[in-house]
């Protein structure tokens, strides 16, 4: 045992404890929920009542339910009362059916004041579920900073002190690895949910969940990255939460039909053997695969999401990033899991920071990482793509809150509304990458102009307003947010359908509700309103279902069976979608079919949107989205893509553009395209079965069964 | 190393291996739970004979290490390790990683040579390779 | 003219499918085209000749995020 480790062994100080009877696992539920309070540090176990496995099936369904009952209208992100919430789902922890290992983690965000949820791989959520419990309620703050332990072993739960450093999250996912395992053997039955010090000191802290890499002999990390959970976690004074299960075996979830799951499961893996390679190289390059054909295709948000593509991203391109992985055979999030996207760097040597010098392994980059950091701070360059996403996950930050941050203050940067004086001396032009780097030590360690970068875009356009004299409507044009959320890494300015996937979400701008460009922009699929709004319904409830079930999307779509050639509507991919439902009823033993899983993602989506307007947001205004977002700000950018542009005035808008100056030309761009957007949320919310002002009508609440008195109260204050 | 080694013109389709290595294993006469099979292919272009011949592909893709070379060279899967995903199956170049409905954990030769003593024509024998 | 994926592009005599797909600059490597609702395979991109007035169908086979 090494020397820390040892010595944290010795300061475990036991707080409160709980031992318990770990519950038998019955079809996918192990029908008790965990609730810790650590500000009285109780422990109590909870039923998990039918009514909660009809409507809210698990995972985010679980989270949302819980949060619900425990806010009031008024609670902050940092008040006592917030929960954070972690559940994996009926189907999460089978080992059979690729990306079936995931947690859900629910919260009140400190970027957005309202409810966040987060998607995220790892062992920690089977694991945990096989100790006993479909979810964890963590409630209250501590007022030093604690470790929870669930020994799923020995049915044992304790709130511990333990002498550690919570800064540097790889290190401690590690030691409490170590400390937690029996053996080095034992290694692999452990999981780490921990943060870092940027979590402490910045909106956007994520939580890492960790996996025990049997050939690396190191626990890696996956992230619960978007909307600050991290921050919420490191509010608490939670150090870590460490979970022990040694029994895992291909029944551990005891489905009804385990032969259909192996039937399913078998078929979709001799897929991804057969096709992967020819396909979108999952297994070699993983999500980085995308970074060649969106930079080919205008779609890489480049300089703040000014433009979509670069002379230079050759340098960050999916084939120098594949150079870059090092591991010597495909490895996944979860066990079984024959997708495998999970890449890493072995033995890269930051050249900067507290691991300078050191050898480490990066888990990634991945797309969205590389995009961000990269691409849209105008930084072509492989070395610091890896070396930023080391930091910002060891530092428990969101790479793509990062990467949109740090996009944002450089193009103020860049049009004076900061400067170097307020940088604390960073000069942060596009592609300066080692402003960028120093930036987010600075995130990460709390100092300097770091701690007003970490507060996201939301609040950066009010300080720089209010302190720096920036004119509030061009920062609201060009910063990407929407309900205080950072967009993900697309440029969605050629697709009205993205736009709508980006803004007419619940949590905010994140791609995982609909990713629809290539169907609209470049397949033109979706060429009427109504089409556009039949997939910002559809796309968004099938999404929604990987997260009440523990599954991961990827699975879904990154591996294309042979039926597809032959298929209505090859978007959705009908055999995989047929999959999902096979394993769900060999799991519980239910018969739902494709319709009514549509219909139980429809509940909780809709709950989730009432429970936004609860909390005082969940209206139209909140779905408005920055311009940026839906066509060209500046006369530059309109200027760089003329050609398009002009031709659309003339074609679309009618609109002759000849001796148009260009000023006038994006003002009458601008009016087109935001008189569209409008459309497009008329029309949606109309499919969705909400008013024109997004609220979920009552007779639809009513048709979906979740107009329960309080659900029915909040709605009516705004009908 | 010695694998099962087969000449599929002299093979019958008696199924006496198939017999023989379900019952040694899993104490049924059931072809399905057995690590060879045999069948018919279609057109009268004779038998085929499904045995695992030891290339160890497998091994690269478990993610809990259950699969390893024996000393003696033989693929060997650790049940006790094993959590029943079946990536070995799917990845399996001769389709010999075998999993039945009844068993959690996939199965396979392991070069016992038991079949070999009971096949009436010599069609599998074992081989140094 | 043609369409391709609903947009207007001129026809030319010895239009190939390799062509068009240039022309558009559609440089994704998974994308099935359809010709008037017929699949072309990969293979005769560069020796099929698109007729004038066809409708092109280009489908990207990408997942996205």
């Amino acid at each position: 045992m090494s020397g820390v480790v040892e010595k944290m062994r010795a300061s475990r100080k036991v707080l409160a404890e709980y031992n318990y009877e770990p519950a038998q696992i019955e079809r996918g539920y192990a029908g008790k929920t965990l609730y810790i309070n650590l500000s009285n540090k109780n422990i109590i176990s909870k039923d998990v009542t039918q009514q909660m496995k009809d409507i809210f099936i698990g995972g985010k369904g679980f989270g949302l339910w819980y949060l619900w009952n425990a806010v009031k209208p008024d609670t902050k992100w940092n008040d006592p009362e917030n929960e954070i919430i972690i559940s994996p789902g009926p189907i999460s922890g089978i080992t059979q059916y690729p990306g079936s290992g995931k947690s859900l983690v629910v919260t009140l965000s400190p970027l957005t004041d309202s409810i966040m949820d987060s998607n995220v791989g790892g062992f920690f959520g089977p694991y945990f579920k096989f100790s006993g419990w479909d979810a964890l309620e963590i409630q209250g703050k501590a007022d030093k900073d604690v470790v929870v332990f669930i020994d799923g072993d020995n049915g044992r739960v304790t709130i511990e002190e333990v002498d550690l450093d919570p800064s540097a999250s790889h290190l401690l996912s590690d030691q409490l690895t170590e400390l937690m395992a029996e053996s080095e053997q034992g290694r692999k039955n452990v999981s780490v949910v921990s943060s870092g010090s940027g979590a402490e000191h910045t909106r956007i802290g994520v939580l890492n969940f960790s996996f025990y890499d049997l050939r690396r002999k190191a626990a890696r990390l996956k992230q619960a990255g978007r909307g600050g959970i991290g921050t919420v976690f490191r509010d608490k004074k939670l150090a870590a939460l460490v979970v022990k299960f040694s029994g895992l075996s291909g029944k551990s979830n005891n489905p009804a039909d385990p032969a259909k799951i192996a039937r399913t499961g078998v078929k979709i893996t001799r897929e991804i053997n057969k096709f992967d390679d020819t396909q979108f190289r999952m297994r070699q390059i993983g999500t980085a695969n995308l970074m060649t054909p969106m930079n080919d295709y205008d779609l890489l948000p480049v300089h703040n999401f000014k433009y979509g593509s670069h002379k230079d991203a050759v340098g960050i391109s999916s084939e120098v990033l594949r150079s870059r992985f090092t591991q010597k055979m495909p490895d996944g999030c979860w066990v079984g899991c024959a997708l495998s996207c999970c890449k890493a760097v072995d033995d890269f040597v930051p050249k900067t920071g507290p691991f300078k010098g050191e050898k480490v392994i990066v888990d990634g980059p991945e797309y969205e990482n590389a995009a961000g950091l990269g691409a849209n701070c105008g930084i072509f360059d492989a070395d610091y793509v890896i070396e930023a996403n080391f930091y910002c996950d060891t530092y428990g930050i969101d790479t793509i809150s990062t990467g949109t941050i740090i996009a944002f203050i450089m193009e103020c940067y860049e049009k004076g509304i900061v400067n170097k004086k307020i940088t604390g001396g960073l000069e942060l032009n596009f592609g300066n990458a080692e402003a960028a780097m120093e930036l987010i030590h600075q995130m990460g360690q709390g100092r300097g102009f770091g701690n007003i970068a970490g507060q996201g875009v939301r609040r950066l356009k009010k300080i720089f307003a209010e302190e720096y004299g920036g004119d509030p409507a061009f920062m609201q044009d060009i910063g990407m947010e929407n309900k205080g959320l950072e967009y993900s890494q697309y440029q969605a300015k050629e697709s009205l359908a993205q736009q709508g996937g980006y803004a007419l979400t619940n949590k905010g701008p994140q791609h995982d509700e609909a990713w629809l460009i290539f169907m609209d922009m470049v397949n033109n699929q979706l060429p009427t309103f109504e089409k556009k709004a039949e997939a910002l319904h559809y796309f968004p409830m099938f999404r929604t279902w990987f997260g009440l079930q523990g599954l991961c999307k990827l699975p879904w779509n990154d591996i294309i069976p042979e039926s597809n050639a032959t298929s209505e509507s090859p978007e959705k991919i009908p055999e995989h979608v047929q999959n999902y439902v096979d394993i769900f009823n060999a799991v519980t033993g239910k018969s739902i079919d494709q319709d009514e899983m549509i219909r139980q993602s429809e509940r909780v989506y809709n709950f989730q949107r009432v429970f936004n307007l609860r909390m005082g947001f969940g209206t139209r205004k909140h779905d408005a989205a920055p311009y940026r977002g839906l066509g060209p700000v500046t006369e530059e950018e309109y200027e760089s893509r003329q050609e398009r542009y002009d031709k659309q005035l003339k074609e679309d808008v009618g609109i002759n553009p000849e001796g148009m100056s260009t000023a006038e030309k994006v003002a009458a761009m601008r009016s087109y395209r935001q008189g569209r957007y409008e459309t497009l949320i008329d029309v949606v919310y109309k499919r969705r079965g909400w008013n024109e002002n997004g609220v979920p009508k009552l007779e639809h609440l009513k048709e979906l069964g979740i107009d329960f008195p309080e659900v029915v109260e909040v709605v009516k204050k705004h009908l | 190393m010695k694998i099962v080694g087969t000449n599929v013109n002299e093979c019958t389709l008696c199924g006496a291996c198939e017999s023989t290595c379900s019952t040694f294993y899993y104490k049924e006469d059931n072809r399905q739970k057995s690590t060879i099979q045999v069948e018919e292919l279609p057109d009268q272009r004779g038998a085929a004979i499904s045995v695992c011949n030891q290339c160890g592909d497998c091994i690269a893709i478990c993610p809990v290490l259950a699969i390893k070379k024996s000393q003696s060279g033989v693929v060997v899967l650790n049940k006790k390790l094993c959590i029943g995903c079946y990536n070995c199956v799917g990845v399996c170049p001769t389709g010999t990683m075998f999993w039945h409905e009844d068993l959690t954990e996939p199965f396979k030769c392991i070069a016992c040579a038991r079949c070999t003593k009971e096949c009436p024509t010599e069609a599998i024998f074992m081989q140094e390779v | 003219m043609i369409t391709v994926n609903g947009k207007q592009i001129e026809w030319e005599e010895n239009l190939t499918v390799d062509r068009v797909l240039k022309t558009m600059n559609y440089s994704f490597p998974k994308i099935v085209v359809r010709v008037n609702g017929k699949v072309v395979e990969q293979k005769m991109w560069s020796a099929y000749k698109v007729p004038n007035d066809a409708e092109v169908q280009a489908h990207h086979l990408i997942a996205g995020g």
